[in-house]
């Protein structure tokens, strides 16, 4: 059946079986996973999937379903699922229904990562991880270099989309990043030096142009060096002191302390069963005060190289830019249709799901913190005493996204307006949300902002994945608690 | 149960066929299919419902030693070809590796029979749930409380063949239910949370564990602070669950061993923690609740490992693979591709012994300290060789004074190196004789059973 027909089915059959409204989303997927050891390919997958998803609305409830058999059988079966399921549900508010729209979207992309043939990836890596032994620091370590890893990341999802009033999308998302990782170990210690970012690397929406872009075998060297040296480095002492963060580990914060608390549906109570609630109530909408005057966040879905970046969300409206903080106060949230309707407001174009085998639910699009002025060496100048961290390695924020903790893979001191050249590891900072976002007292300007992409975003029950984008330049924050040791 | 299994086993021995013809060596074929029901609850109404009919096909072929993988959810004809040549002409691309890989062969003994299927549940659609949930929202409306929560049910299947003639397959029901009791706003005030994963839906647990809700969020309203500080703590088996998916994760998964930050490497036979800790992984769930899974994602039989035996390391999970490059036997506890993992080895179903005492009794024990019924976002990342973990309370936590329970209190972190924490659990009678099943938050399967344990001198960091 072509494209054409199965949508068409599916709509017809979801009327059929008794919805006022349905959209259908045809959702192909391709992701390409290479994981390297000491620079063997330790991991090579191909990941294909094609299905279909459709919402149904009965009355003011929304139902849902999501299958890949795209038989005739299957569609139906499905409808009809979508329709009982739609039943079931009273519906919190009524559903107003968007006007029908039209339109394309494509992500720009140079160099296609999947045409990138596997033999230049695996020679990139080697190179990477050869330049890693080449350095003193390794040659003298012996056992205590653990290696290298490294990760290659290849995403592209097709979606077709159309509803029973008309609309008719189509979009192509492509996604590419890398990672590369100096481990160290001892008997008693494990450390890893992670570039550009830890965990997936740093993934935007792109092709491998932006891979080639990061040198990886030019930034090798520094990442085993620093892997060792903090086999041997002191811990940070516990106690209150200023902190810059560089954006490998600032655009984690933003994801957990502006991102997830600015979701509409999390304010709403209804993402309790699992991520839980949020801080910022709707009734504190243009009245709380979230951060320092200087601090502006925004939703925006069209940034360009984010991976939060897209033509249209998953019920079909265009991507926006929505204020979500704005000089230091709370004035927006992350919403699709529905929700933002019940606060009388337009949908920040938020509704997205992983795939077809999951409904559309509110997920960030890139949360970015808008720059100021300056570059990383201003702004450490500014410090008299304090702390530059780098790359996450623990995560954890309670159920209204207050109360938050990191760890970073390093810190660098900062003594005088300079770094000193020590090292600390497993450096562990703690604070409030709105008490951290007040003490931002410097973000660095345009030319030290950058795109960082997270694959990995968990939210929904059963939790789905979504990769999401978060762009920022380095900040500096004071009176920030460090230390948390049992 | 045969159609689905010989449809599946069908498509697996073309996408094995379709391997060897586009050169392959051998060639390792994975069915995965789903079809479940959700129902969502969020302040006090159903909030979302949905049916996901699921299937995948995962190829590995390996050419000259080397493996590269495929996978897909088109299972026609045309589609498992496709996907079986990907891998195969992948795989003919890479260099031959220093360690060549290998399909595990056909295990010499089947796996055990485990009773993983219930009619009922398999059947269970959003309009029944939706009939089991009502007097359970209106009780809580003529309360004045909203219900929070997942009502998730379906069938889970596993199939796997393999040129090397291993012909594995498991299917099995599921229901993964979780309820809140929140006073309005949710989330801000009195909740209390309850949790059970088990092969079955029942309307009576339900029931009940919405009564247990709602009696203990009446008992957790106007919560105090505390102060950060070392407190003895009873955790409720939610909690001990929660903290039990990470020690398993950084302690026992295979690529913890590879990375060199396990916290048992190089300390087999060697006590690590606590004389009375007892913890295994029992995929076939020999403690009897839970969702058991007697396969896993190499057809292999799951082989029931003592990891910690009375306080020291006995053992790990491995797969084919990983037990090669570390000198160990495969205990079957592959875990395959999926969005977070390449593959290798992890803990599944792990079980912490149970000991001798009632929540009573360990209450009893605490002279002064928190009752703590679940944790929040917990992360065992800080310092994986110590299995420091941080994290914080979430819903009902109580103190604890001269043994009864007594003011409810707000949340709280806790950054405790648990290791050292389980050496302080005082001997078997800190350790609950009831056993609990509760699921993991990615409903990938994983299944943990173990009972509520007191732990003195538990290490609170700082304050919401």
């Amino acid at each position: 059946m072509s494209p054409d027909a199965l949508l068409d089915l599916a709509l017809e059959a979801t009327r059929a079986a008794g919805a006022r409204f349905a959209e259908v989303r045809l959702v192909s997927r391709r992701r390409e996973r290479l994981t390297f050891r000491d620079a063997a390919l330790d991991g090579a997958v191909d990941e294909r999937d094609r299905g279909l998803g459709i919402r149904a609305l009965v009355g003011d409830g929304w139902g849902y379903a999501g299958t890949h058999r795209l038989d005739a059988a299957g569609v139906r079966a499905a409808a009809e699922s979508a329709v009982r399921a739609a039943s079931a549900i009273g519906g919190a508010a009524p559903v107003v229904l968007p006007a029908p729209i039209t339109g394309r979207y494509a992500t720009p992309v140079v160099e296609d990562p999947f045409a990138v043939p596997i033999g230049e990836k695996l020679a990139l890596i080697g190179a990477a991880d050869s330049a890693m032994r080449e350095t003193s620091a390794v040659e003298r370590a012996g056992s205590a270099f653990k290696g290298s890893r490294a990760e290659l990341s290849a995403l592209r999802t097709e979606t077709r989309f159309r509803t029973s009033h008309g609309t008719d999308l189509e979009q192509s998302v492509t996604l590419s990043g890398a990672k590369l990782a100096a481990i160290a170990v001892s008997s008693s210690d494990f450390q890893i030096r992670s570039y550009p970012k830890s965990f997936e690397g740093n993934v935007l929406q792109a092709g491998f142009e932006v891979v080639r872009a990061l040198d990886l075998p030019g930034r090798a060297p520094q990442l085993a060096d620093e892997a060792l040296a903090l086999l041997e480095a002191e811990v940070v002492p516990a106690g209150r002191r200023t902190l810059i963060l560089d954006g490998s580990q600032l655009s984690l914060q933003i994801h957990e302390s502006v991102g997830h608390p600015t979701e509409l549906d999390r304010a709403f109570g209804e993402e309790i069963s699992l991520a839980g609630a949020s801080f910022l109530l709707p009734e504190r909408l243009d009245s709380l005060r979230f951060g320092a005057e200087r601090v502006n966040l925004v939703a925006d879905a069209t940034t360009p190289l984010g991976a939060g970046t897209f033509g249209f969300d998953d019920e079909g409206t265009p991507a926006t830019s929505t204020p979500l903080v704005r000089d230091g106060l709370f004035v927006g949230y992350l919403s699709g249709r529905d929700a933002a309707a019940r606060l009388g407001r337009p949908s920040a174009s938020a509704l997205r799901a992983e795939s077809w085998y999951g409904l559309p639910i509110v997920r960030m699009t890139n949360v970015n913190l808008l720059p100021g002025a300056g570059t990383l060496d201003d702004l450490i100048g500014g410090v008299d005493d304090g702390l530059l961290l780098s790359a996450n390695k623990s995560w954890s924020i309670d159920d209204l996204r207050l109360n938050f903790q990191f760890a970073c893979e390093i810190a660098y001191e900062i003594k005088g307006g300079r770094r000193t050249g020590r090292i600390f590891k497993n450096p562990v900072y703690w604070g409030r949300s709105p008490e951290f976002w007040g003490n931002c007292k410097a973000i660095a300007g345009p030319e030290a902002w950058e795109m960082w992409g997270w694959l990995f975003c968990g939210k929904g029950d059963p939790v789905q994945i979504m990769h999401v984008g978060h762009g920022c330049a380095p900040a500096r924050f004071d009176d920030v608690g460090f230390g948390a040791r049992s | 149960m045969s159609a689905p299994r010989d449809d599946a086993f069908a498509r697996l021995d073309d996408a094995l066929a379709a391997g060897r013809v586009a050169g392959a060596d051998h060639v390792e074929a994975v069915f995965r299919g789903q079809d479940a029901a959700l129902l969502r609850i969020g302040d006090g109404h159903i909030t979302q419902a949905q049916r996901i009919v699921e299937a995948r096909i995962v190829v590995r072929a390996i050419v000259g030693g080397a493996a590269a993988i495929a996978s897909t959810t088109d299972l026609s004809s045309d589609g498992l070809s496709a996907c079986a040549r990907t891998a195969a002409e992948r795989a003919a691309l890479l260099p031959r590796p220093s360690e060549p890989v290998e399909l595990p062969p056909p295990a010499a003994t089947p796996p055990g029979q485990v009773d993983a299927w219930d009619d009922a549940t398999a059947a269970l659609e959003a309009g029944e749930k939706a009939r089991w949930l009502a007097p359970v929202l209106a009780a809580h409306e003529r309360d004045g409380l909203a219900l929070a929560g997942r009502f998730h049910t379906g069938v889970r299947s596993l199939g796997v063949r393999s040129t090397l003639g291993v012909s594995a397959w498991h299917a099995g029901t599921f229901c993964d239910l979780a309820l809140s009791t929140l006073e309005r706003p949710a989330g801000h005030r009195a909740s209390s949370f309850r949790a059970r994963y088990d092969r079955a839906a029942r309307l009576e647990v339900l029931s009940a564990l919405a009564d247990e809700t709602r009696a203990e969020c009446r008992r957790a309203r106007d919560p105090v602070d505390v102060e950060p500080g070392c407190y003895d703590v009873v955790l409720a088996p939610t909690a001990v669950a929660d903290l039990l998916d990470w020690f398993g994760a950084i302690g026992f998964g295979s690529e913890a061993f590879d990375d060199g930050r396990s916290f048992a490497q190089g300390r087999f036979g060697e006590a690590i923690t606590g004389a009375c800790v007892t913890l295994t992984d029992d995929g076939l769930m020999g403690e009897g609740p839970g969702v058991p899974l007697p396969i896993d994602a190499e057809g292999q039989p799951r082989q029931r490992v003592t990891l910690i035996d009375q306080g020291v390391v006995r053992g790990s999970v491995w797969d084919s693979s990983g037990a090669r490059r570390h000198g160990c036997a495969g205990t079957g506890h592959a875990t395959g591709v999926d969005l977070f993992s390449t593959g290798g080895a992890s803990p599944m179903h792990l079980a912490l012994a149970a000991g001798t005492s009632s929540l009573d009794a360990l209450l009893g024990q605490v002279r002064r300290g928190l009752f703590i019924t679940r944790f929040h976002y917990v992360n065992g990342l800080i310092e994986p060789k110590r299995a420091v973990m941080t994290g914080l309370l979430r819903d009902a936590a109580f103190l604890v004074e001269d043994g009864r329970i007594g003011r409810a209190v707000r949340p709280i972190r806790f950054t405790e190196a648990i290791l050292e924490a389980f050496a302080r659990i005082p001997g078997r009678d800190g350790i609950g004789a009831a056993l609990e099943p509760h699921g993991g938050i990615n409903a990938d399967g994983k299944c943990t059973v173990c009972p509520a344990l007191y732990i003195p001198a538990f290490a609170f960091t700082s304050g919401r």
